[in-house]
C-alpha cells in the first residue's frame, strides 16, 4: 500500500503510468486531444457552461488522426459509466453518513441557559489511532452543564474505519470515553514510538490519552503535567518548538469564565449567549515535551503568556519560512495573535505589524477556525480564519517577509458567506488539479437567529470555493453534490482521505445533532499523491515539516499541522493533487523541523507514500 | 430717503423731552402706549433681523446668512407689521408647560423594539404615500436587522420618491450586506445616470465593488467620490483601504494621511497606515503608529461593557433617531401634536439630545408655544453652552414674548463667552439700535464688522450710521457694500424699498 523511501536523487523513469487507470488508454488519448487544442493545464470549465461538445462540432481537424481520436472521445462522452469532459474538475461530495455506522449525536450539554461555552462547540480529530492504515474518527461531545440532569453522561466517541466506508463505535473498548465539554482536539505521537496520542482540551482540565499501541488508550493527563487545570479551553496544537526532535503542545485559552459569572444577554426579547467581550481574555499556554513523558509549563518563558487574547484555532506553521515552528492563534473579537519563533522556543507576538491581526479594514474580526495552505500557488503559506455572522471569513496572503495582506476582496471569495457564522475550514484539493479549495462549516448557536437577524438562521449550508488555480475562488456549493446541500448547523470539520482513494473526504460536527459523513466521488481523471512523513531525529509525525513538490514544472507546497481548523486535527497526510497530465518530472524536497532538508525519488503517483527522514 | 427716515423717527423710542400731550392724567396711558410701539419696533427689528437657527453646528463667525433665509423688508426698522410668525404672546417663562427630562428613562428592550416597529408600521399606513414615511420605517426595520421588511420598505420608498438620495444609500447598504453587491451596483448606477447622487451613495457603491473583488472599479469611483465630497472623512478611508489592497502604498499612505486630517486618529485609520507604511519599508514610523493603535485598543478593550449594555445603548440611540424621524414627518404633515410626543420620547430616552431639543423648540414656535419653546432653548444653552446659536435663538423668542430685559442678558451671556461671536454681537446691535442706545449699537456694529467684514456687518453700520443722523458714514458703508457684492439681496432691499 505504501512504497517506502528514503532520501535519494529524483528520477521518474518513462513511461509514466498510473497505478490504478482502468481506462488509461481513453483517458490518454483525451489528454492527447486536449494537448492538441492548446487548452492550459490549468483551464477550468464552469460546472454548467458550455460543453466541450460544441469545440468538437466545430473544430473538427482534417488530420484523419486526429478525427479518430475525435470519435472515439465521442463515444467516451456517450458512455454513462465514463466521466464527461466537463465533469473533470467537478468536485462532487456525496453525503454517506448513514451508510457509515457513524451514529454520534453532539449535545452541547442542553442546559437551556445558554452559557457561553454552548456557543463555542467542538473540534474532531480524523487520524489512524491503531496503524492499520485507514483514518479513523474521533468526536468530542459536550457534558451536563450545571442544570442539566442526564441519566448516561455523553462522552466523546471513536470510530474505527473498516474500510469501504464504514465505521465502528470503539470507544470503550479504546478507553477515550472522555466525559469531559470536549472543545478541542489534537493528535500527535509525543513519545516518538509509533503511534498517535490524544489530546483535549475541555471546558476544565485537559485530557492527555497515551496510545498504547494495541488500540488502546491510557489517561495519563496527570503524569503528563498538562492538565492546566480549570479553564476554558480550545484549539490545541502539537508543534516542536526548539526542534529537538520531539512534539510541545500549546493550548488555547478562550476567556475567564465559571458558572457563577453567568450572564444572560436579551436581544429583542430572545436570550441570547454571553460572548466573548462578556468576560476577561484568557493567556494562551504553553508546554514544552521534558523528553521524559512529561511536559512543562514555559508559558511565562517562552512569551507566550504575556498577551491574552480569547484563542479558538491554532495552527503552528513556519511563517518566514525560517526552518523553525511559529503559532498562528484566531482570536474571537480581538486581534488575532502571530507568535513568532526565534528558533530557540521564545516567541514574539507580531501579528499587528505582519498584517495578520486585524481584517483590511482594521477590524478585529470574531475569529474561530484557522488553517494554512498555499492559496495562489506562490510556495509561501497563506492563512484563511472564519468568522462570526456580519463579518466575511478572511484570507491573509503571505507576501513574504513576514507580511500577510487580506486579500479576500482581490480573491472573490464569495460574499453570500456574510451573514452567517462559519467555523470549520481547510485548505483542500478536493478536485486533485494541483490548487488548495477552501471548505468551510457554517451555522450559528442561536435557534432563534432569524428573529433577531433575518439574513441568518441556525442551520444554513456548508460552503465549498473552488480555486482557479490563481488564487481566486468560485462559490460551487449547489453543484458540488449531496453533500453540500446538507443544512444543519455545523461546526468542527475535518478533511482526509478515510477511503484511501486519493479523494479527500470530510466529517462535519454538527451542533446537537448527527454528524455529517461526505465522500468525494469527484471525477476520476485527475492524479494525486500522498505523501506521509516519518521523522527520525525530527518528531516521528514530521509535524512542523515543509514538503515542496515539483511536478511538471508546477511548485506545490505543504506542511505538516498537527491541530488546525477550528480546533480539529486531521491532514498530517499530506495530499497533493496533480492535474490530470501524467508528471514528465516530480522532485519532493522535504524542509524537515531543525533546519535539514531532503529529496526524494517518488516512482508511482496515485498512491501514497511514506517518506521518511534519513539520519 | 425722506420717507424712510420719517418712518424711523415715527417709530423711535420717545426723546427725553416730553411733550405737552404726555403731561396731566393721560399720561400713563400714554407711556403705555409708546413703550408698546417701542417694544413692537423692538421685537420687529430683532425677530427680523435674527432669523432662528436650528442648525447645531452653524458658524457664529460668519455673517453671510443664506439669502433666502433673510427676511424681505428692509434692514433698517419700519412700522410695524404683523405676520403669522412674529405674533406677539409675551408669556412670562415661569409659564412653561412641558417638563423636560433630565435622567434617561430606564428601558425594556423588547418592548422598545416593539414601539418601535409599531412606530414604523403605524407611519407608514397613516401616510401610504409619503416616500418619506417608508424611508424612516425602513431605518427602523434595518436597524432591527429585519432586511427583508426593510428591503420592501425602501423600494416603496423609491417607488414614491425616485430622486432623493437617502433610500439608495440605504436600500444599496442592506444589499451589500446581504452579499448582494451585483444588485446594489445596479440600483446605484442607474440613480446616478439620472443625477441622483451622494456621498453615501459614493461610499456603497465603492463598497459594493470592494466587497466583489473589483479593486480597480472601487478605487475609481472613490478617486471620482473624494473630488465631490472632499470633506468626507469616509470616502479618504475607504480609498485608502482600496489602495492599500491594490498594493498602492505609497498612495495609501498620502491618502490615509488625508481622512486623519478629517477626522482624527481612528483604530480603522491607524491601521491602513500602519500597514501603508509598513509594506513601504517604513519600519520606524510603522512602529510609532501601531504604538498608537495599541493604545487606542487598549482604552476600547478597557472600557468593554457587557453586552447587554452596549445593545441597550445602541437599541436607545436607535431608537431616538428614529423618533427624531418620526416627528419630522408628523411636522411636515402639520401634526405638531404627534411630532412633540415622540420628540418629548426621544428625550426620554436621551435627554441629552441636541438636535430633538432644536426640533421641539421648532414645533413649539409652530404651536405658538413660546413658553414652552423658551424653556427649551434654555435646556439648549445647558446641554451646549458652547454653541452661540442657541443664546441668539433664545435672546430672539425672550423678544417674542416681550421680555427684552432678558433678551439682552441673554446676548451679554454669550458674548461674554465668546468675545468675537459675530451672531451675537450683531444681534446686540440691533437691539441697542432699537432700545434707541446707539452709542453701544455703533460700537457692537464696528465690532461685527472688525471681525467678519461683509455685507450684512457694513448694512448694520449704515443702518446705525443713519439713524445717529451720520449720513455721510452710512453712505460710505453701503458704497463698501456695493463694492463687495452689488448683487447682494439686501442691497436690493434697500434700493427697492428707497425707490418707494
Amino acid at each position: 500500500m505504501h512504497d517506502q523511501l528514503e532520501g535519494s536523487s529524483p528520477k521518474i523513469p518513462p513511461p509514466f503510468y498510473p497505478a490504478t487507470a482502468v481506462n488509461s488508454i481513453l483517458v490518454q488519448l483525451y489528454r492527447q486531444y486536449r494537448h492538441s487544442l492548446d487548452i492550459s493545464k490549468r483551464q477550468k470549465r464552469c460546472t454548467g457552461c458550455d460543453s466541450i461538445w460544441p469545440k468538437f462540432l466545430g473544430n473538427l481537424p482534417a488530420n484523419r488522426s486526429n478525427q479518430w481520436l475525435i470519435i472515439l472521445f465521442a463515444i467516451l462522452c456517450l458512455c454513462p459509466s465514463q466521466p464527461k469532459a466537463d465533469d473533470i474538475t467537478k468536485i462532487n461530495l456525496v453525503d454517506v453518513t448513514d451508510q457509515t455506522g457513524m451514529s454520534f449525536v453532539h449535545t452541547d450539554g442542553a442546559s437551556g441557559r445558554h452559557y457561553v461555552v454552548e456557543s463555542m462547540l467542538a473540534g474532531l480529530a480524523i487520524f489512524d489511532y491503531d496503524g492499520d492504515g485507514l483514518l479513523d474518527v474521533y468526536c468530542l461531545n459536550g457534558s451536563a452543564l450545571p442544570g442539566t440532569v442526564v441519566a448516561t453522561p455523553p462522552t466523546n466517541v471513536l470510530y474505527r474505519n473498516l474500510g469501504g466506508f464504514k465505521f465502528q463505535d470503539v470507544t470503550e473498548k479504546a478507553g477515550v470515553a472522555d466525559a469531559g465539554y470536549g472543545l478541542g482536539v489534537v493528535a500527535g505521537d509525543y513519545d516518538n514510538d509509533g503511534d498517535y496520542d490524544l489530546v483535549i482540551s475541555n471546558f476544565g482540565p485537559n485530557s492527555f490519552y497515551l496510545n498504547n499501541g494495541d488500540g488502546t488508550f491510557t489517561d495519563i493527563t496527570g503524569f503528563t503535567g498538562t492538565s492546566a487545570g480549570e479553564r476554558f479551553g480550545a484549539g490545541v496544537a502539537f508543534l516542536d518548538i526548539e526542534g529537538d526532535g520531539d512534539l510541545d503542545l500549546y493550548c488555547a485559552n478562550y476567556q475567564k469564565f465559571t458558572f457563577d459569572q453567568h450572564i444572560t444577554r436579551m436581544v429583542r426579547g430572545y436570550q441570547f449567549h454571553p460572548g466573548p467581550a462578556d468576560y476577561p481574555p484568557e493567556p494562551d499556554m504553553l508546554f514544552r515535551n521534558n523528553g521524559d513523558g512529561t511536559f512543562s509549563d514555559i508559558s511565562e518563558e517562552s512569551g507566550v503568556s504575556t498577551v491574552a487574547g480569547t484563542g479558538m484555532g491554532v495552527i503552528a506553521t513556519d511563517i518566514e519560512p525560517d526552518g523553525d515552528c511559529d503559532i498562528v492563534v484566531a482570536n474571537d473579537s480581538r486581534p488575532n495573535f502571530l507568535f513568532v519563533n526565534d528558533g530557540q522556543g521564545r516567541f514574539s507576538e507580531n501579528a499587528m505589524l505582519a498584517g495578520f491581526a486585524l481584517d483590511r479594514a482594521g477590524r478585529a474580526n470574531g475569529n474561530m477556525g484557522v488553517d494554512c495552505g498555499d492559496a495562489d500557488g506562490d510556495g509561501l503559506i497563506d492563512i484563511i480564519t472564519t468568522t462570526f455572522q456580519a463579518e466575511m471569513p478572511v484570507l491573509y496572503r503571505n507576501e513574504g517577509g513576514g507580511f500577510f495582506a487580506d486579500v479576500t476582496n482581490a480573491s472573490r471569495v464569495s460574499t453570500s458567506l456574510l451573514p452567517h457564522v462559519n467555523w470549520g475550514v481547510s485548505f483542500t484539493d478536493f478536485d486533485r488539479d494541483g490548487d488548495r479549495d477552501i471548505f468551510i462549516a457554517c451555522g450559528h448557536f442561536m435557534d432563534n437567529i432569524q428573529y433577531i437577524d433575518d439574513r441568518t438562521t441556525m442551520m444554513v449550508q456548508n460552503y465549498l470555493l473552488q480555486n482557479d488555480g490563481r488564487g481566486r475562488f468560485q462559490d460551487v456549493s449547489p453543484m458540488a453534490g449531496s453533500g453540500m446541500q446538507i443544512i444543519k448547523s455545523s461546526r468542527g470539520a475535518a478533511i482526509d482521505d478515510l477511503d484511501n482513494d486519493g479523494r479527500p473526504d470530510a466529517v462535519i460536527l454538527n451542533f446537537n445533532d448527527q454528524l455529517s459523513a461526505l465522500q468525494n466521488r469527484s471525477a476520476d481523471s485527475n492524479h494525486w499523491l500522498g505523501i506521509r512523513l516519518v521523522g527520525v531525529t525530527s518528531n516521528r509525525d514530521g509535524a512542523g515539516a515543509r514538503v515542496t513538490l515539483l511536478c511538471n514544472g508546477v511548485r506545490q507546497v505543504a506542511e505538516v499541522y498537527n491541530g488546525r481548523g477550528y480546533q480539529s486535527h486531521y491532514g498530517t497526510q499530506l495530499f497533493f493533487g496533480l492535474g490530470a497530465d501524467l508528471p514528465d518530472s516530480m522532485t519532493v524536497e522535504v524542509a524537515w523541523p531543525g533546519g535539514k532538508s531532503q529529496a526524494y525519488t517518488i516512482t508511482s503517483i496515485d498512491q501514497t507514500v511514506l517518506l521518511i527522514q534519513t539520519e | 430717503m425722506t420717507n424712510k427716515k420719517s418712518k424711523r423717527r415715527r417709530s423711535s423710542p420717545p426723546s427725553s423731552k416730553k411733550p405737552e400731550s404726555f403731561s396731566g392724567p393721560n399720561r400713563l396711558l400714554q407711556v403705555l402706549l409708546a413703550a408698546v410701539v417701542g417694544a413692537t419696533a423692538i421685537i420687529f427689528v430683532f425677530v427680523w433681523m435674527t432669523p432662528i437657527d436650528d442648525e447645531l453646528e452653524k458658524s457664529s463667525s460668519n455673517l453671510a446668512i443664506d439669502a433666502a433665509a433673510l427676511p424681505t423688508e428692509s434692514a433698517l426698522p419700519g412700522p410695524v407689521v404683523s405676520s403669522s410668525s412674529a405674533q406677539i404672546h409675551p408669556v412670562p417663562p415661569s409659564e412653561a408647560t412641558t417638563v423636560l427630562p433630565t435622567e434617561p428613562a430606564a428601558i425594556d428592550v423588547a418592548v422598545l423594539q416593539d414601539e418601535l416597529l409599531g412606530l414604523a408600521n403605524s407611519i407608514t399606513q397613516s401616510y401610504p404615500d409619503d416616500a418619506g414615511a417608508f424611508h424612516f420605517a425602513a431605518q427602523v426595520h434595518y436597524g432591527l436587522q429585519q432586511s427583508q421588511v426593510a428591503e420592501e420598505a425602501w423600494r416603496k420608498c423609491l417607488a414614491l420618491s425616485p430622486t432623493v438620495p437617502g433610500p439608495y444609500a440605504g436600500l444599496a447598504e442592506l444589499l451589500n450586506k446581504s452579499g448582494r453587491e451585483s444588485q446594489s451596483i445596479e440600483l446605484l448606477k442607474s440613480a446616478q445616470a439620472r443625477g441622483i447622487d451622494s456621498y453615501e451613495m459614493a461610499l456603497q457603491l465603492a463598497a459594493a465593488y470592494e466587497n466583489t473583488g473589483e479593486l480597480e472599479l472601487a478605487s475609481k469611483s472613490l478617486e471620482a467620490a473624494v473630488e465631490s465630497y472632499p470633506s468626507e472623512d469616509g470616502l479618504w478611508l475607504a480609498l485608502a483601504r482600496v489602495q492599500n489592497q491594490l498594493s498602492e502604498f505609497d498612495k495609501a499612505e498620502l491618502t490615509i494621511a488625508r481622512a486623519i486630517e478629517l477626522a482624527g486618529e481612528s483604530e480603522p485609520a491607524l491601521f491602513i497606515q500602519m500597514s501603508a507604511l509598513a509594506r513601504q519599508g517604513k519600519r520606524e514610523l510603522a512602529s510609532q503608529t501601531q504604538a498608537k493603535l495599541a493604545e487606542l485598543n487598549a482604552a476600547r478593550t478597557a472600557n468593554i461593557v457587557q453586552f447587554q449594555d452596549t445593545y441597550e445603548s445602541v437599541l436607545r440611540e436607535l431608537a431616538g433617531n428614529a423618533m427624531l424621524s418620526m416627528s419630522a414627518v408628523y411636522e411636515e404633515h402639520h401634526d405638531l401634536d404627534k411630532a412633540e410626543k415622540w420628540l418629548l420620547r426621544a428625550l426620554e430616552l436621551s435627554p441629552d439630545n441636541g438636535q430633538a431639543y432644536m426640533s421641539l423648540a421648532s414645533v413649539y414656535r409652530k404651536q405658538a408655544n413660546l413658553a414652552s419653546a423658551l424653556s427649551v432653548h434654555r435646556k439648549l444653552i445647558q446641554l451646549q453652552p458652547r454653541n452661540m446659536l442657541n443664546y441668539t435663538n433664545l435672546a430672539s423668542l425672550q423678544l417674542q414674548a416681550g421680555d427684552i430685559v432678558q433678551a439682552e442678558t441673554t446676548l451679554n451671556q454669550a458674548i461674554s463667552l465668546d468675545s468675537s461671536d459675530v451672531l451675537s454681537l450683531s444681534a446686540l446691535a440691533r437691539l441697542k439700535l432699537a432700545t434707541g442706545n446707539l452709542a453701544e449699537a455703533r460700537m457692537f456694529a464696528a465690532r461685527v464688522l472688525q471681525l467678519n467684514y461683509s455685507v450684512e456687518s457694513l448694512m448694520l453700520v449704515a443702518v446705525i450710521a443713519e439713524t445717529s443722523g451720520e449720513i455721510e458714514t452710512a453712505r460710505s458703508a453701503i458704497a463698501e457694500a456695493r463694492k463687495l457684492n452689488p448683487a447682494h439681496p439686501l442691497l436690493n432691499q434697500r434700493e427697492e424699498s428707497t425707490k418707494q
